[in-house]
């Protein structure tokens, strides 16, 4: 999957506005919640077919940080 | 009393805690989702404690790796009706937007229903405290009530509900039943 279109995946989930979300992101400067956490590790196994830990999430300080853990199945 | 499971421990709230929760009820970021944003004082924790015992509410420190991260507790609402009003926070920020929320739930409810297979949990969230609301839809509670009065949403889990999210929880998280 093009990367462009995992951002578009995660900003529809995140309800943010279609191309505001750049990859780089504070996740607290996003609406990231527990449910944002349950809903990409979701997102990763549909879209990416990877099985993202919820452990490895509580480290993640950006959207960086989490897209690093899909990084490989990204285009 | 401990309940345990998912790498949760629920610790029964003693009179040790006290002061803690009451230093975390009382900080910025907690009480600004709370109902009731009132200063507790020692002797208001003190009367809490004294009530809830008598009440027979339960109310939990929560652990993780050893360290106490939060607070969760159930207060009677409808003994008759087997209603109940659950309540949680984190001390830290990161903490409530992790995954440990859905352990807490996981861990409680398990141990809940097997004691009280029919309990029905119902809470009041404020209208502007959407990541509490997400929440608790996504553990199953449904949307019973708007009460503008309040600006609070009441919502309601029911066993079957809860069941079902549950699993759909437990599935996504990688978590197998304990």
């Amino acid at each position: 999957m093009k990367r462009d279109e995992f951002l578009a995946e995660i900003e529809e989930m995140l309800e943010v506005e279609a191309g505001s979300i750049k990859g780089e992101e504070l996740l607290t400067d996003l609406p990231w919640d527990s449910l944002a956490v349950v809903s990409f590790i979701a997102l990763a196994d549909e879209h990416l077919d990877v099985a993202v830990r919820p452990q490895d999430l509580v480290q993640a300080k950006t959207l960086a940080d989490v897209l690093a853990l899909v990084e490989d199945k990204l285009d | 009393m401990e309940i345990s499971s998912y790498g949760i421990t629920l610790r029964e709230v003693s009179e040790n805690d006290l002061e803690l929760l009451r230093t975390w009820r009382n900080s910025e970021e907690i009480s600004k989702y709370m109902l009731s944003k009132e200063y507790i004082s020692q002797e208001m924790q003190q009367n809490w404690y004294r009530s809830f015992k008598a009440r027979g509410d339960m109310n939990f420190v929560i652990c993780f790796e050893g360290r106490d991260i939060g607070f969760f507790g159930l207060k009677v609402v409808d003994k008759d009706n087997n209603r109940y009003n659950p309540g949680i926070y984190f001390s830290e920020t990161e903490g409530q937007n992790s995954f440990l929320p859905y352990l807490v739930h996981l861990c409680f409810i398990e141990y809940i229903y097997k004691k009280n297979p029919d309990m029905v949990l119902v809470t009041q969230i404020l209208r502007i405290n959407k990541r509490a609301l997400r929440f608790s839809l996504s553990c199953g509670y449904q949307k019973t009530r708007d009460v503008q009065d309040e600006d609070t949403v009441e919502v309601t889990l029911t066993r079957e509900k809860g069941v079902l999210a549950a699993e759909k929880l437990k599935n996504v998280l990688g978590l197998s039943t304990e």
